[in-house]
């Protein structure tokens, strides 16, 4: 179980993250929360690369002093390898540096690559694999040593639908033994892997709960209607989309008038309720 | 010793795998082999020589390792693997440690190489100095290794810290500063007031981490210059960027981080502050404080006669009978020296000379109370009332000859010089027919001397060491020399010379040994001083050639100083040692400019006569008298002319003669014309 206690971050006089308390147990959970959220300041106090906040984070009651290797793996946003180096050397340093005992590491490298299927490339160089490649890679640098708990930032961002494919096939397989705590703006990616969802907007948090729970928030609240009809009055355009060639807006609202039509709410309605404060309850005060 | 391996191993991998690290790294290493290669063979005969022009190899290194450096410790960040690192416990202190230990042992691998060219050197020319080849590589170090640690140290702040564009520019502008383009700008401030020029020139003295004194060519007593200050400075310069990296380590036990750092940086402060007194250092810039090889540059030397000298002769009207010394040579020499007074009357004044370079510190009596004095150039007075003055006096002094320097490198402190004082007001280097001469500055008498050195190196001096670090007995005065020094016995003649070979050979065989003495006698047989003068229990001290003692040879009862040019095969340089020796006792006290010019003239004449010159006769009558009135003849011509009337060795014994008992009431010129049965004349 990771802890997180009243945690803040500042930069220099901006607040990044204000009094955040989350609980994290087995399961894969996605971090939502648009641009700027502190989404990213945050993963990366709980990896210990800002060590500069207040409050506490705690894993297993043990308090995180700076980083620690083995506990957490953590892909980053940006992430890629010397590309002159094969495979499996760029594996084998993370593997040094994660100081796992050499007899060990070649089994658990071995172990890694087949989670993510790129055990046929572990002889290649790292210059010659695709982005997707690379960022499977970089799951599977994040898994060496057998982390109890895996943070994985944007992890899809910039891949192609086969390449997104794959890579959430790996963090499912990935989630299966593990904490996982995926970080993302893109929902789908939220619904597919996800067992449960924490919003997070302007550094505070604003939802944790199971998926469910986020679309239910919404329930009763999303209208679809002709895209020229004027918006609900407080009401949030959501997505427009095509439908037997005409343009639909899908929208958020307390309520609308009887042109529009009420639809089942989706978790992106649920997040969308939650971030344009139609929600006026937050999670951490 | 795993963890070691596996960092080396990764970042070997990593350098060797990127084709701009691994060219330029092999480019590298090719061109310091190319260099030094060509330098060694250039210089094939001279060791020393051979060692300063490969110590421009540091600019490269310097160059090199800041560029090289900065895209190294950049590769993490430049592919986005820095915050993966930041993630893993010590991960960035693992790679860094892997990368940086790899280039040190690139930097040491460089070092080395070097090391070994110069030890082909040594082995070529036959330098015959162990204790050369251990300065060689301790310049090795300090010019190359370190600077190219601190520029690693650069290449990974800059990586850390700023873009490519920002960290080039600072590099190069930390390139210009090592560059001897830097001289340039230096020389070009030698009009500017000297509080202002010192003050800027220790600014960018900071910023010095590569040896700056490459064009000129070292004393071969002194070696390759590896001053105590650049190391401190060198060191300052590394544990301040050590601090930059500790203070800038993201951390949460900030109390550890903040006392590192701060302990990081008083040390980088300490050794800053003292790297900033250079002492007695071989810079050879143009500033006013520093080692030039030369005393050319002070202003009083370079005013003939004719220009009118600003100082007056004193004879002194007291003599020095008993010094009791304490020298201390680090930086350079420091001094306490307490003087007996030997008086035949009360005085108000006792005059000494005492080289401009030397800064008293303070002057006092027996019991300790300070006593006033005046301090003009190379000379101080102490001045009391009513006679009142003490016949103790003690006097404090710090500081450095800039042609004769003494440090942690060498001692050069030949008793011609006024490294303590003298007794009287006399002149240590007039400028005579566009040379310098030094003076014979001792007494006539032996002085008792008991002089404790503290030095840290092998010396030899004209006294014997009672004890150690203690010198005492009687002499005119009191020579020390240290550094690449050897003690050869020839004959009765001890001889101290550099220990490098240079040109020529050097007379440390009976063959030479037999050779001067025969010139020596040869020269008392024309000189009626049979039995005199000899070399038997002399100490002949040489200084090595490129430190000019600016006299060529000076005579004392015990020992000869000379600057090594005269000890080689050429008969010149022997059949000269002969000439010095069988004339110690002319001196140039009374320093007029008709006096030194026939001082000079007759002891050239007669080491030629000495040679065997093919010359029928030394003194050729070659030039027209025609009108005495209207040419203004040279001494030279007149003792040309004098030949018309004397045989050689009959002027020789007569000029001779006139020189050791100087007639105060007929000039040298007047003498001559004396010679030639003429009165007067014009000079």
């Amino acid at each position: 179980m990771i802890e997180l206690q009243n945690v803040t971050k500042k930069f220099k006089k901006k607040q990044v993250l204000t009094g955040i308390n989350l609980t994290f147990e087995q399961g894969v959970y996605g971090l939502l929360g648009p641009n700027g959220a502190g989404k990213t300041t945050l993963l990366r106090c709980m990896t210990g690369i800002y060590t500069d906040y207040s409050g506490r984070i705690l894993y297993h009651n043990r308090e995180l002093n700076g980083s620690i290797s083995r506990t957490i793996g953590y892909l980053p946003q940006k992430f890629d390898m010397f590309h002159e180096l094969k495979l499996e050397e760029m594996m084998a340093y993370f593997a040094q540096l994660k100081k796992i005992p050499k007899s060990q590491q070649r089994q658990s490298i071995q172990k890694a690559l087949e989670l993510v299927n790129l055990e046929n490339s572990r002889l290649d160089r790292v210059g010659a694999l695709s982005g997707g490649m690379i960022r499977r890679a970089g799951i599977a640098q994040a898994i060496l040593g057998d982390p109890q708990i895996v943070i994985v930032d944007e992890p899809t961002a910039g891949l192609d639908p086969e390449e997104r494919l794959r890579f959430k096939g790996a963090i499912a397989r990935v989630g299966q033994e593990r904490t996982v705590l995926l970080s993302t703006h893109i929902i789908e990616d939220v619904e597919a892997l996800c067992d449960k969802i924490i919003i997070i907007d302007q550094g505070r948090i604003k939802f944790q709960g199971a998926m469910e729970e986020v679309a239910a928030l919404a329930q009763g609240h999303v209208f679809i209607g002709n895209s020229s009809l004027p918006l609900p009055s407080g009401g949030v355009l959501v997505k427009q989309f095509e439908r037997e060639g005409k343009i639909y807006s899908r929208v958020l609202a307390l309520q609308a008038s009887e042109d529009w039509e009420e639809d089942r709410a989706a978790v992106e309605d649920g997040y969308m309720y939650v971030i344009k404060g139609l929600r006026n309850e937050t999670i951490s005060t | 010793m795993v963890f070691v391996q596996a960092c080396l191993k990764n970042s070997w991998l990593i350098i060797w795998r990127n084709p701009v690290l691994r060219w330029s790294a092999i480019v590298l290493f090719l061109l310091v082999q190319l260099y030094s290669g060509i330098m060694t063979f250039v210089n094939y005969s001279d060791f020393l020589a051979a060692v300063l022009s490969i110590q421009w190899v540091s600019t490269l290194v310097l160059i090199f390792f800041l560029f090289w450096g900065y895209e190294l410790f950049r590769m993490a960040a430049t592919v986005n693997l820095d915050e993966v690192f930041g993630g893993i416990k010590w991960a960035r202190l693992k790679v860094f440690a892997g990368e940086f230990s790899l280039t040190a042992v690139f930097l040491i691998v460089i070092t080395i190489c070097v090391f070994l060219w110069n030890l082909l050197s040594y082995l070529i020319s036959g330098a015959g100095s162990p204790a050369a080849l251990g300065n060689a590589l301790i310049a090795g170090v300090l010019n190359i290794f370190l600077p190219g640690l601190i520029a690693t140290e650069l290449g990974f702040i800059f990586a850390r810290r700023f873009e490519r564009l920002t960290a080039y520019s600072l590099s190069i502008l930390l390139v210009f500063l090592n560059s001897p383009i830097l001289s340039l700008v230096r020389n070009a401030l030698t009009g500017i007031p000297d509080q202002i020029e010192t003050a800027f020139n220790r600014i960018l003295d900071v910023f010095v981490i590569v040896p700056q004194n490459l064009t000129m060519y070292p004393n071969s007593m002194y070696g390759i210059p590896i001053e105590p200050y650049r190391w401190q400075l060198a060191f300052a310069w590394i544990f301040f960027l050590l601090c930059i990296v500790v203070l800038t380590v993201r951390t949460r036990r900030n109390s550890i981080k903040w006392i590192s750092g701060i302990c990081l940086a008083m040390i980088c402060v300490s050794l800053g502050a003292v790297s900033v007194d250079h002492g007695c250092a071989y810079i050879v810039d143009k500033r006013s404080d520093g080692v030039i090889g030369f005393d050319q540059f002070y202003a009083p030397y370079n005013r003939t006669v004719e220009e009118g000298f600003t100082y007056d002769f004193q004879d002194p009207d007291f003599t020095v009978s008993d010094y009791v010394m304490d020298l201390k040579v680090q930086k350079e020499l420091e001094a306490s020296v307490k003087m007996t007074i030997d008086r035949e009357k009360p005085l108000d004044a006792y005059t000494f000379t005492l080289h401009h370079g030397i800064k008293i510190d303070s002057i006092s009596d027996g019991n300790g109370d300070k006593l006033d004095y005046e301090r003009d150039g190379d000379f101080f007075t102490i001045k009391g009332e009513n006679q009142t003055l003490p016949e103790v006096i003690k006097i404090t002094y710090h500081g450095f000859n800039p042609n004769l320097f003494s440090n942690e490198q060498a001692i050069c402190l030949p008793g011609s010089y006024a490294y303590y004082p003298m007794p009287g007001q006399r002149l240590l280097v007039s400028r005579y027919d566009g040379g310098y001469l030094a003076e014979n500055m001792v007494n006539a008498s032996n002085t008792q001397f008991k002089i404790t050195l503290d030095y840290a190196g092998t010396v030899y001096c004209n006294l014997p060491e009672t004890e150690p670090g203690v010198y005492e007995g009687a002499a005119q005065t009191v020579t020390f020399l240290s550094g690449l020094l050897d003690c050869d016995k020839v004959g009765e003649v001890t001889l101290i010379r550099p220990s490098l070979r240079e040109k020529g050979e050097w007379i440390a065989d009976d063959s030479q040994y037999e050779k001067i003495s025969e010139y020596l006698d040869k020269c008392n047989a024309v000189l009626g001083t049979s039995g005199r003068f000899t070399l038997d229990g002399k100490t002949i001290f040489m200084t090595g050639s490129s430190v000019s003692t600016n006299v060529e040879t000076v005579v004392f009862e015990d020992h000869i100083i000379t600057d090594g040019t005269y000890l080689s095969s050429m008969d010149f340089g022997i059949n000269s040692i002969a000439v010095e020796v069988a004339t110690a006792d002319i001196s140039y006290q009374d320093m007029n400019h008709d006096r030194v010019s026939l001082i000079k003239t007759f002891k050239r004449k007669l080491a030629r006569y000495l040679e065997g010159s093919s010359d029928e006769r030394i003194f050729n009558p070659s030039v027209v008298f025609a009108n005495q009135e209207a040419y203004a003849l040279s001494v030279s011509d007149l003792m040309n002319k004098a030949g018309e009337v004397y045989t050689d060795t009959e002027l020789f014994k007569k000029i001779y003669q006139y020189l050791i008992q100087p007639d105060p009431d007929q000039s040298a010129r007047d003498f001559l014309y004396g010679l030639l049965n003429r009165e007067g004349g014009k000079s």
